[in-house]
């Protein structure tokens, strides 16, 4: 089982990743803020991580450096309703794997998050 | 002397009587055109998604302004809140004010930064800077912190103006607390109006006793103190009836210094932030207002209803007292600067409604109702006091006071309700009941002590009536 | 001062001076005032309270329905659609809650489960509430129905809509343009013909987000709006025409560097720099000078995108000292050029600053 940590704001698609990604058979949690975010990510280590770029708390960005200095290997999606290409820039720079804009169909999602699990 | 008093008496009575019947129904029109007004704005926002917002990138860039001075307490919780703002483009500017305390290395720390060379110059004379700092870490990109020389906080706006990159600025309080749809909400007015649309201002909402936690609402609470839920009642009658009437009729005239979003090119040429005033958050609204309309260009101020921006108010009387003192100290000084544009049917709106009203009804009342307490102790002495006229009036007045507070709860529970136990309700009207006894007599008398201390510091005075619209790029320094 | 023992109410009032009669009138008028708006706002609150714990209810429930009816593949879902339309669709208000969830789930879903929440709506019966609803005759409702109607792709014979393109009120017409819009197989943009008001940049997002996001068609020729009266909406054209990279219509735009309005001038020498059009600086360049604030910015802009150092140095040319603004813009693009001169860049323009100050 691989462990996935979703961070997101939104609860309607909490809920829903929640539902889609157990499916798969991955083990899910769930993160509803930045803050909370930081404090799981201090304690465990994820095989994968999905998150939201506008978080309260604390922001995106600052997790994807926190997540990139700490265990750069650690893939990471951005799942956001950005769709400006500086933005998707700026998160592929530093270092993102995938980024999938809002809205976003589930089924493309959970197949994104296979092939990110069979890379590493 | 018994006749002549009678007839003084009778025609004080009658002055006082004409007086209240206009702010009566001044208070009247507001509150009917505020309810109209919110309930346009509800009815308007209750089925549009942000995603469209969030996507476009026809929203201007913003640059959001943040001067600090001694925050070190809170700064690096308040600048990661900063950050986390619900908004597609937009850079944080913290201005530090000379602090004298660890609020630099603070931020130096725990944002990686580092000293920039950033090409700008002063549109707007200033102190000078130290230096202007961005991040090494490329999550905190859209941060930028100025250190500079000790000005004041609109000398530290002003720095902020001439070095943010957009042009479009909103202005805060470090400390204060915004929703993190805040700039979304704030910059509608700006994308839908044909006009050309210079500034906007949102709610200011009062955050003691409400449980936060880094730099968040988590839940709104009613203030332990008496004074400070005061203050709530005070801002729903100040936001939800008065500015919001206004800027039905395009008549607003402040914008609050915590909370404010303006066109910075118009600023600059208004001539930004005035440094020698204490009311400079509305001296500057009334200054573009009126270049606007010399100039003779359509233009238009938003108002925002939404609860966005939450701050602390003042606890104790003391700190209370010193606020109202400066506040009509600001209102006296704006009016005395463009005193030009009372009742000049050139400055429309402005001229004839706007400004006679704060002259009339803010600067002045307090005034009036001094001397007006001032005429009870003389009658008072010569025993020509009508007691049951006098009880009677009272009572007119205080029933009316109970029905302003009580109607713009009313308001607030029709339209936000941000106070969500039911027990506040009852809190509140008693508050609203003890207030014409207990806060207002202060409130008065701060007031009556502005004006006076305005007086006293002449000096001051002289130098500020120099500074007006005439010269506004080079502003004096003090 | 009073005698309460015998206390006469009429005989008090003919002897009461006439002031004190308008005091207690005023009091007692302003203190029922105060009672009713007190007795308002308690119904208000009881009221909202009850109304918000059934809505809070109705969203949980919806929550699970929907993540089930989406993703699992063992929920049945004829019967549970009939369940839920029996039990959980009976007021108005559970209707509209499921209404409003539908579409933020919607919001946030494209590809196959968007689809299936359209079915969904339709199953549920929730199209005929809707179409209640644009015959409600308040104008709130009638925007919120034909929202929703075009969101989830709801088609609806024209003339229900049609009659609202010309309604009075602004969000109103919106929806209704945005309706057809979302809902076109080609010629998304007709009602641009008979557009009489000014497009806002409000309008201008929505209208440019439902056409990505929405329209499935083939994209229209924006250049046929470029003669348009309304300044915004040749403005809204000139600016589609480089976000779907049209560069046919390039030759159209040209004239637009022309125009004595300043934001179909700066528009257009937006778009054209967008589209990388090589002519382009050579048309500026030369009279820089002669133009606005705003335009010779974009000017600059436009250069940092496509030309070199040269072209810069000609429009660096045509500056004043005392153009600051324009100064900053000029040495930060030099700064982006000659990146091993930054910091002297830096240090002569502080010097200059000094000095000319």
């Amino acid at each position: 089982m691989k462990k996935i940590l979703v961070i997101e704001d939104n609860a309607m698609v909490i809920k829903s990743l929640e539902f889609k990604l157990k499916k798969d058979g991955n083990d899910v949690t769930i993160a509803h803020d930045g803050r909370e975010a930081m404090k799981l990510l201090k304690d465990n280590k994820y095989d994968l991580i999905l998150t939201d770029l506008m978080l309260p708390f604390v922001t995106g960005n600052e997790l994807i450096s926190y997540i990139k200095k700490n265990t750069p290997d650690t893939p990471i999606i951005v799942l956001s309703t950005s769709t400006q290409e500086n933005i998707i820039m700026d998160a592929f720079n530093m270092g993102v794997d995938d980024f999938i804009t809002k809205p976003f169909s589930p089924n493309e999602l959970s197949l994104r998050v296979k092939r990110l699990l069979i890379k590493n | 002397m018994g006749s002549n008093l009678s007839q003084f008496t009778e025609i004080a009575s009658w002055f006082f009587l004409i007086y209240g019947s206009i702010i009566i129904s001044g208070y009247l029109f507001t509150a009917i055109y505020s309810l109209i007004e919110i309930r346009d704005y509800k009815r308007r926002n209750n089925f549009e998604d942000d995603i469209a917002l969030l996507q476009s990138l026809n929203l201007p860039a913003i640059s959001i302004l943040a001067p600090a001075f001694n925050e070190g307490l809170n700064i690096v919780e308040n600048v990661r809140s900063l950050l986390t703002i619900n908004y597609p483009s937009f850079e944080i500017v913290i201005i530090n004010d000379g602090s004298s305390d660890n609020s630099m290395e603070l931020l130096f720390a725990e944002y990686e930064l580092e000293k920039k060379d950033i090409l700008y110059h002063n549109f707007v004379e200033t102190k000078d800077i130290k230096g202007i700092y961005k991040s090494k870490n490329k999550a905190f990109k859209n941060l930028t912190v100025v250190d500079k020389v000790n000005g004041g906080k609109a000398d530290a706006l002003n720095t902020g103006i001439n070095i943010c990159q957009n042009s479009v600025i909103c202005c805060i309080d470090v400390d204060c607390i915004l929703e993190n749809d805040a700039m979304l909400k704030l910059i509608k007015p700006f994308l839908n109006n044909g006009n050309k649309v210079i500034a906007s201002g949102g709610v200011i909402r009062v955050a003691n006793s409400c449980v936060i936690e880094d730099g968040r609402i988590i839940e709104v609470k009613l203030p332990d103190t008496f004074v400070a839920r005061v203050q709530v009642l005070e801002y729903f009658r100040a936001f939800l009836m008065g500015r919001m009437a206004w800027s039905r009729v395009d008549g607003l005239l402040l914008i609050s210094g915590a909370f404010g979003m303006f066109d910075k090119q118009i600023v600059i040429e208004a001539g930004g932030y005035n440094t020698n005033t204490v009311g400079e958050d509305m001296e500057l609204l009334v200054r573009m207002r009126r270049m606007m309309q010399e100039r003779d260009e359509p233009y238009t101020v938003g108002f925002v209803p939404d609860p966005l921006c939450w701050t602390e108010v003042p606890q104790t009387w003391k700190v209370l007292q010193r606020q109202r003192n400066r506040w009509t100290r600001g209102t006296a000084e704006t009016l005395w600067m463009h005193k030009k544009m009372m009742f000049n049917p050139k400055y429309k709106v402005l001229g004839m409604l706007s400004t006679p009203f704060w002259f009339f009804f803010e600067w002045l009342a307090p005034l009036i109702e001094f001397t007006g307490i001032l005429f009870f102790i003389i009658l008072f002495i010569f025993g020509q006091v009508s007691w049951q006229i006098f009880l009677t009036f009272f009572l007119a007045v205080y029933s009316f006071a109970i029905l302003f507070s009580v109607t713009a709860l009313f308001f607030e529970e029709y339209s936000f309700q941000q106070y969500k136990k039911p027990s506040y309700i009852f809190r509140l009207i008693g508050t609203a009941m003890l207030e014409p006894i207990i806060y207002h007599p202060v409130i008065m008398w701060s007031a009556v002590m502005g004006n006076f201390d305005l007086l006293r510091g002449k000096n001051s005075w002289g130098v500020m009536s120099r500074a007006g619209l005439s010269n506004p790029v080079k502003k004096q320094k003090k | 001062m009073f005698n309460f023992e015998n206390f006469n109410f009429y005989l008090f009032l003919d002897s009461t001076p006439w002031i004190m009669k308008l005091n207690i009138f005023i009091a007692l008028f302003f203190i029922s005032l105060a009672l009713i708006f007190f007795i308002s706002i308690i119904w208000i609150r009881i009221f909202k309270i009850y109304r918000n714990e059934k809505k809070r209810k109705q969203q949980g429930l919806l929550i699970d329905f929907l993540n089930s009816y989406l993703f699992d593949e063992d929920f049945n879902k004829e019967l549970e659609i009939k369940n839920f339309k029996e039990n959980h669709l009976k007021t108005p208000l559970e209707i509209k809650v499921t209404i409003k969830e539908i579409l933020h789930f919607h919001e946030n879903l494209k590809g196959e489960s968007a689809r299936d929440l359209e079915v969904l709506f339709r199953n549920l019966g929730l199209v005929e509430f809707t179409l209640m609803d644009l015959d409600d005759g308040r104008w709130f409702t009638t925007a919120r129905a034909i929202n929703a109607l075009s969101e989830l792709s709801i088609e609806v014979p024209n003339d229900r809509i049609e009659a609202y393109l010309n309604e009075s009120r602004n969000e109103v017409r919106q929806q209704s343009q945005l309706y057809f819009l979302k809902l076109a197989k080609e010629q998304p943009l007709k009602f641009l013909d008979k557009t009489v008001r000014p497009l806002t940049t409000w309008q201008q997002i929505y209208i440019e987000n439902a056409l990505k996001n929405f329209y499935k068609g083939p994209a229209p020729d924006f250049s046929q709006w470029l003669d348009h009266e309304l300044t915004s909406v040749v403005e809204f054209s000139i600016r589609m025409i480089a976000r779907y990279n049209q560069f046919e219509n390039i030759p159209k735009l040209i004239p637009f560097l022309k125009s004595k309005n300043d934001t179909l001038k700066c528009e257009a020498i937006n778009s054209l720099t967008n589209l990388e059009d090589t002519g382009l600086l050579e048309l500026l360049i030369p009279d820089f000078s002669e133009n606005s604030r705003i335009i010779k910015l974009q000017i600059l802009e436009a250069v940092k995108q496509l030309g070199s150092y040269e072209d810069l140095k000609r429009v660096g040319a045509q500056l004043a000292p005392i153009d600051w603004e324009l100064r900053i813009k000029y040495h930060n693009i030099e700064q982006g050029f000659l990146p091993e001169k930054k910091e002297l860049i830096y240090s002569q323009f502080m010097l200059e600053k000094r000095f000319e100050i």
